[in-house]
């Protein structure tokens, strides 16, 4: 990477750090930090590791974004401010300038930014760069680290994604009885717009293709389970932002949604399980040629990756439609922003 | 003094990051702005494992 790039990138991701934590106004917050977010995933593209520039695109400045914004809906836009917060604020910034003193003292000590004989580059790294290919045939090594060797990483990444969603849902749902109640002043307002349903009606097609594909081609190119699952629920969410929480109740129901990402997670352990009842480790993909036909073993990795993924894509996509749900809906999932 | 600084700049950037997300998160009052500052946190982490890798 260029360097002078780094710096002025990595500057302005500062500046747009300040900016997001110091607005008054929560949705100009909200937005200062998705432009954060893509700067952030341009320094990132910038370093070689488009796998994670492509997440934080995807998380950080798309779907997180929606999330601050639904909930900004649902709540106030103003954060306020009292005299008596200065004491804190200024106690936790002497606090805060004393940790920073003690890691820049420490910073003369990191290997130089660019160093190929740094020590994280040295042992474990080197390894996988050399022997993914003879050992699961995958060109993109990310992947395969992310799915296979440190499969058991990504499955509990996979398990947190799940209890989020779930723990969600279950603290902002409501009855239908407490709705008649309240918020009979919010819910006739409609916001239709003719543009932006006929320009979203045409886009979701082509994003619910393209999330398949970084799905089915994450172990050949950047992408995987997650980014994939991430643009799949965006898509979702896009209808649910242009029509209503309704339209896409009818495609992906409240119930089919918790199955969904239920069978995310039972994807990937079963797979582990499996493995196991094969005569394998724990997620020891190898010995899956016995059961799946024309593969060897080396062969047998790629393929159990790609289910694996499939089961991460599923959980994920489904974890963000129905927190998007549970903020937009404020617990309700009848009407939607 | 200058090359040094190119060859530190990421790790100052990371340490200025992680602080600005800790501040945010120990000071403002603001849920929302709390969640923004974790993330910001967060972001500053991973920025620090790919400085680190980079070649």
């Amino acid at each position: 990477m260029i360097w002078q790039f780094d710096v002025i990138l990595l500057t302005l991701v500062l500046v747009c750090a300040v900016i997001s934590l110091s607005i008054r106004d929560l949705m100009a917050s909200a937005i200062v930090f998705g432009a954060y977010s893509f700067l952030m995933c341009l320094v990132w593209t910038g370093m070689g590791a488009v796998d994670v520039a492509f997440t934080e695109a995807a998380v950080g400045a798309g779907v997180s974004t929606v999330f601050f914004v639904a909930t900004i809906y649902r709540t106030t836009r103003q954060s306020n401010y009292k005299r008596k917060d200065l004491f804190i604020r200024s106690f936790s910034a002497v606090v805060v300038s004393v940790v920073a003193l003690a890691l820049f003292a420490v910073i003369a000590d990191f290997p130089y930014w660019g160093d190929p004989f740094s020590p994280v580059n040295d042992y474990v790294g080197s390894y996988y760069i050399t022997h993914t290919m003879a050992h699961s045939n995958v060109p993109n090594v990310v992947t395969s680290v992310l799915a296979d060797y440190r499969g058991f990483d990504t499955m509990f990444e996979t398990c947190v994604v799940f209890v989020a969603c779930i723990g969600i849902y279950a603290i902002l749902r409501r009855r239908k009885k407490q709705a008649k109640a309240e918020d009979t002043a919010v819910k006739h307002v409609a916001h239709d717009s003719l543009i932006i349903r006929v320009a979203s009606q045409i886009m979701v097609p082509f994003m619910q293709l393209f999330a398949l594909y970084v799905v089915a081609h994450g172990h050949h190119s950047p992408g995987g389970g997650f980014q994939g699952g991430v643009v799949l629920g965006a898509s979702v969410i896009l209808l649910a932002l242009a029509f209503n929480v309704k339209t896409t109740l009818k495609y992906l129901s409240e119930k089919s949604m918790i199955a969904y990402s239920a069978i995310g997670v039972l994807i990937f352990a079963g797979t582990g399980l499996l493995c196991m009842f094969l005569g394998g480790n724990f997620l020891d993909y190898s010995v899956l040629s016995q059961i799946l036909p024309y593969t060897d073993e080396v062969m047998a990795r790629s393929h159990a990756m790609l289910i694996v993924e499939i089961g991460v894509a599923l959980t994920v996509m489904s974890a963000m439609y129905g927190i998007y749900l549970s903020l937009a809906t404020d617990g309700h999932f009848d009407q939607g922003l | 003094m200058k090359e040094l600084l190119i060859a530190n700049y990421n790790y100052v950037v990371v340490v200025l990051i992680m602080m600005i997300g800790l501040w945010g998160m120990l000071a403002l009052k603001n849920i929302i702005k709390k969640c923004i500052a974790m993330a910001i946190f967060q972001t500053g982490i991973i920025l620090f494992y790919i400085s680190n890798i980079f070649i």
